[in-house]
């Protein structure tokens, strides 16, 4: 316990100098919303991979591949190809270029310049504010059960004393803060991983017959899963089956392209010098991220074979059926001592990067795109406007983590980046690479986007539909696709993510209501497409 | 292949790494290619807004 207290000091050391750092160096607004647009590539990269991966991306989700095995990849494929290539080199240097040139200092306010509409910035900012606490609430609920287990502090203790290690360097630092202590604890998260993954493999007799082994285990899988289409950890799910449809859908293409649209991340394109810095932080993020949830999903399918070799027991019977222990069991259970305690502080790390993030992005929000412009309201200190706006987030989320059940970590994730995609993809795609796009186009796809989302998020949707219980309420069921003849595809609705209907929805209605509508006046395209 | 049973599991365990190997060569080949700096986009913007309308 004292080496895992001095462990923790030091970590709490060093972050704490980081964000004094990022106050020292605060000065003006856009350093506090834009880390005054010089950030250094590593930093940067890290920063977003560290806010882009959470505590649930390696425990949840390393879970869930301990039950579904490799199908996963998918997941760490779009994480990497979409999720950094794609997005730093076709959304992050026009994101770029387009922000310098309407001087836009949050995502919403990109949005908002674009398409010159108060609105737009003001709908965006609400959606971000009002949704995000949700998310941060669960990181929250999720690191301080993990303090509870592992420092053995109380849970509301652990929650209250987290949120004011967080709120003071996010409220005093801003993004400098947030993106100095990001690359710290995204270097720990690293080493890590990369020492969990080399003692996996090892332990398994190196790469192929660790795999083989997973292989063979196939007639382990419980008879619940093989019922709703699983074969096997490497062999994969029955095409169009229900949990097929669970994995590639909601995991892989929910999660997967949703990260474009994620105001947190898509801030930081912002907030470097030049396209090199976006050269470069492709560099490191592609590394970073194989080695966050490529390893964790490797490891969470693999811990299969070596709890079956130690206990006689696949993971999710090790577990008792909870998913989200299987990691924090493995590392207990398998790996040595001194790992466990580091694995601890790395998990801490990834919770307060991404926690960081979210407070800062939820009160630049509130306070420059909701209060500043949405409201028109000026006159008052740029950063202490934002400032109070992190606190109230920060406020909002304590009070989400108090009263929302821990079940909810993997569906408040689900929730906000299915809305987000819904809401902001194709006004933020479009809006940087068509000209054609219009205020009204931009205005009716987000609002669309974001209604249609929600419909099916609460009365569709199983999963979601049947946590938050306002269907039961009104129809009497689980879900609307639940009445139709089993094995039709409204039926198959109920098991598909959100997104496959939503997001396409918020394109249609860009491109048509664009084609219908007025364009916006050349001059100002042409201050837009000035830089690119 | 690699012991991974399903042809379609064992590309997506490549792709991983080779997604990963694309974004290092990707780093390395644009390793000096600023593009336009954002300093000198906001002066080309400060100098754009001071002309006179067509």
């Amino acid at each position: 316990m004292t080496v895992k207290i001095i462990l923790a000091l030091i970590y709490l050391a060093v972050v704490f100098y980081l964000g004094y750092k990022g106050w020292r160096e605060t000065r003006r607004a856009s350093d506090y919303m834009l880390a005054g647009r010089q950030m250094n590539p590593f930093v940067m990269a890290m920063s977003y991979g560290a806010t882009f991966i959470s505590t649930s991306a390696i425990i949840g989700f390393g879970g869930a591949a301990a039950l579904f095995g490799f199908p996963l990849l998918w997941l760490t494929f779009l994480n990497i190809f979409v999720g950094i290539f794609i997005a730093m080199v076709f959304f992050g240097k026009r994101t770029r270029r387009m922000g310098v040139a309407l001087d836009a200092h949050t995502f919403p306010e990109l949005l908002g310049q674009r398409f010159q509409s108060r609105f737009v910035q003001g709908f965006s900012g609400a959606v971000i504010f009002l949704f995000i606490p949700v998310y941060a609430a669960a990181v929250l609920i999720g690191i301080s059960r993990m303090l509870e287990v592992g420092l053995g502090i109380n849970y509301t203790v652990a929650l209250l004393v987290f949120s004011a290690i967080l709120a003071l360097y996010v409220i005093t630092g801003g993004l400098k803060a947030v993106m100095y202590t990001d690359a710290f604890q995204g270097t720990l998260m690293f080493v890590m991983m990369v020492l969990l993954v080399i003692f996996t493999y090892s332990a398994l007799g190196g790469l192929t017959p660790a795999h083989k082994a997973l292989t063979d285990l196939a007639p382990q899988m419980p008879a619940n899963l093989k019922a709703g289409g699983m074969l096997g950890w490497t062999q994969g799910a029955e095409p169009f089956s229900p949990l097929w449809l669970v994995i590639y859908t909601t995991i892989i293409y929910g999660v997967g392209i949703g990260v474009l649209a994620q105001p947190q991340l898509a801030v930081r394109y912002m907030t470097v010098a030049s396209d090199r810095e976006l050269n470069r932080a492709v560099l490191f993020g592609g590394v970073f991220i194989l080695t966050m949830t490529g390893v964790a999903f490797v490891v969470g399918a693999l811990s299969n074979v070596v709890f079956f070799k130690n206990f006689g027991k696949i993971a999710v019977a090790v577990a008792g059926g909870n998913i989200d222990k299987i990691i924090p069991l493995y590392i207990t259970k398998v790996m040595p001592d001194w790992f466990e305690v580091l694995f601890l502080l790395a998990m801490f790390a990834a919770a307060m990067s991404t926690l960081s993030s979210q407070f800062h992005v939820g009160g630049t929000s509130l306070g420059r795109d909701f209060y500043e412009r949405g409201l028109a309201s000026r006159g008052r200190n740029e950063i202490t406007v934002n400032r109070v706006g992190v606190g109230v987030t920060i406020g909002v989320t304590l009070i989400w983590g108090l009263l929302l059940p821990p079940s909810i970590i993997a569906l408040a994730t689900a929730f906000f980046f299915g809305l987000c995609a819904a809401s902001f993809l194709p006004a933020y795609f479009l809006g940087l690479y068509w000209k054609g796009m219009t205020r009204a186009g931009a205005i009716t796809s987000m609002a669309g986007g974001f209604a249609t989302s929600f419909f099916f998020l609460l009365f569709v949707h199983a999963k979601e539909a049947k946590a938050i219980g306002l269907c039961k309420a009104v129809f009497g069921v689980d879900s609307l696709a639940a009445g139709f003849a089993k094995g039709s595809g409204l039926w198959l609705l109920q098991f598909t993510d959100p997104n496959i209907i939503a997001l396409p929805v918020s394109f249609i209605l860009a491109v048509v209501v664009s084609w219908l509508s007025p364009r916006l006046d050349e001059g100002h395209l042409r201050l837009c497409w000035r830089n690119l | 292949m690699l012991g991974i049973a399903s042809p379609e599991l064992a590309l997506a365990y490549l792709l991983c790494i080779a997604a990963s190997v694309l974004c290092v060569i990707y780093g390395i080949v644009k390793w000096n290619d600023t593009g336009p700096l954002s300093e000198e986009l906001r002066d080309l913007d400060q100098w754009a807004s001071d002309e006179p309308a067509d």
